[in-house]
């Protein structure tokens, strides 16, 4: 008598990644990413880096598509599905006008080159899934976005740690070196970036006009 | 300080403001979860396609393993193996390379094949 036997550690990985995607696909999960995808959007959109079309839903949709599709690769014993997902979305949607920039240049000289790595792969993706209702002059677009990041300094006035934190940003610090950069304890840190975040929901209304009007 | 792309500012502006929202316990509206939940069945339709995918061309081998082990449950496999493994003075612990928690019967009584076949091999090269 036989036994037939699967011989195939490839698909036993794939079922493995499969299997912890699943695990982690949960409302909870999901609805953080949702928040991070809302907040995010929300500013980027105010001034004018982000088309309004570019909701959060369709941002988390193409979050998860590019991961299921492998364009985006996630690795579930190094990070987890929602860090993973909301590195994505910032990916998608950081300096867009630079990638419609590039989309243009690569319509005008299409080289056919080699995009073989994630990064290059997804950012084709999505500059391609997005392709350019109007390029807005970057200049206007770094007017626009210095105009918002200008307007949340006097409403932090008082709080010192988010005033660091701006500080550091401004200074050029990325989010590993914040902490660092703004001299503060985790929790101080924590504690200031939620208050930062309260503060840019007391953005004016003004802002987003003249911000349209400065990139129409 | 150095200048600073205001552009640069803004993506991380808005990123820490993003992960501080990510972070608030604040209860998706009715509306969005009505967005979560059509991407979850989304992502788990495609992850159900995917496997379904990969069911279909799977490379087998064919294994002849003796009746006896056929028949012998999975405690009694194991326990053989385990015998087998300890036994001083052969090269058999090299071949336990199987976990049995993550193992099904069909793979202990092929082990078990390999290391019985082993062991007669070398019976028979003693006589």
């Amino acid at each position: 008598m036989s036994i037939h036997v699967v011989r195939d550690p490839e698909r036993a990985g794939r079922m493995a990644w499969r299997a912890a995607f699943d695990k982690q696909l949960t409302r909870e999960v999901m609805a953080k990413v949702q928040r991070y995808a809302r907040k995010r959007a929300a500013l980027l959109v105010r001034a004018g880096v982000l088309e309004k079309r570019h909701a959060p839903r369709e941002l988390m949709h193409e979050a998860v598509r590019a991961t299921l599709a492998g364009e985006a690769t996630w690795d579930p014993s190094a990070v987890a599905l929602d860090k993973h997902l909301i590195g994505v979305i910032r990916w998608q949607t950081r300096n867009m006008e630079r990638r419609r920039a590039k989309y243009q240049e690569r319509s005008l000289n299409d080289s056919g080159e080699d995009t073989s790595t994630d990064g290059h792969r997804l950012e084709n993706e999505v500059t391609l899934a997005y392709p350019p209702a109007s390029i807005a002059p970057t200049a206007a677009l770094r007017a626009a976005a210095q105009r918002v990041t200008a307007e949340i300094r006097p409403l932090a006035q008082g709080d010192s740690d988010v005033l660091r934190i701006l500080d550091a940003i401004e200074a050029g610090a990325d989010h590993g070196e914040l902490i660092k950069e703004a001299g503060l304890r985790p929790a101080k840190y924590r504690n200031a970036r939620r208050r930062l975040a309260r503060i840019t929901e007391r953005l004016s209304d003004d802002t987003h006009a003249a911000v349209s009007e400065a990139i129409a | 300080m150095k200048t600073t792309d205001p552009l640069d500012v803004l993506d991380v502006l808005s990123h820490e403001a993003g992960l501080a929202a990510a972070e608030s316990e604040t209860k998706p509206t009715a509306d969005e979860l009505r967005d979560i939940d059509d991407l979850i069945a989304f992502a788990r339709t495609e992850l159900n396609r995917q496997a379904r995918a990969d069911v279909a061309p799977v490379a087998t081998v064919t294994r002849q393993v003796r009746p006896s082990i056929l028949a012998m449950s999975r405690d009694a496999l194991l326990a053989r193996l385990e015998e087998l493994r300890l036994m001083p003075g052969t090269r058999l612990a090299a071949l336990s390379h199987r976990s049995p928690g993550y193992s099904t019967d069909g793979d202990l009584r092929v082990a078990l094949e390999d290391l019985e076949s082993l062991l007669d091999r070398i019976g028979e090269q003693g006589r």
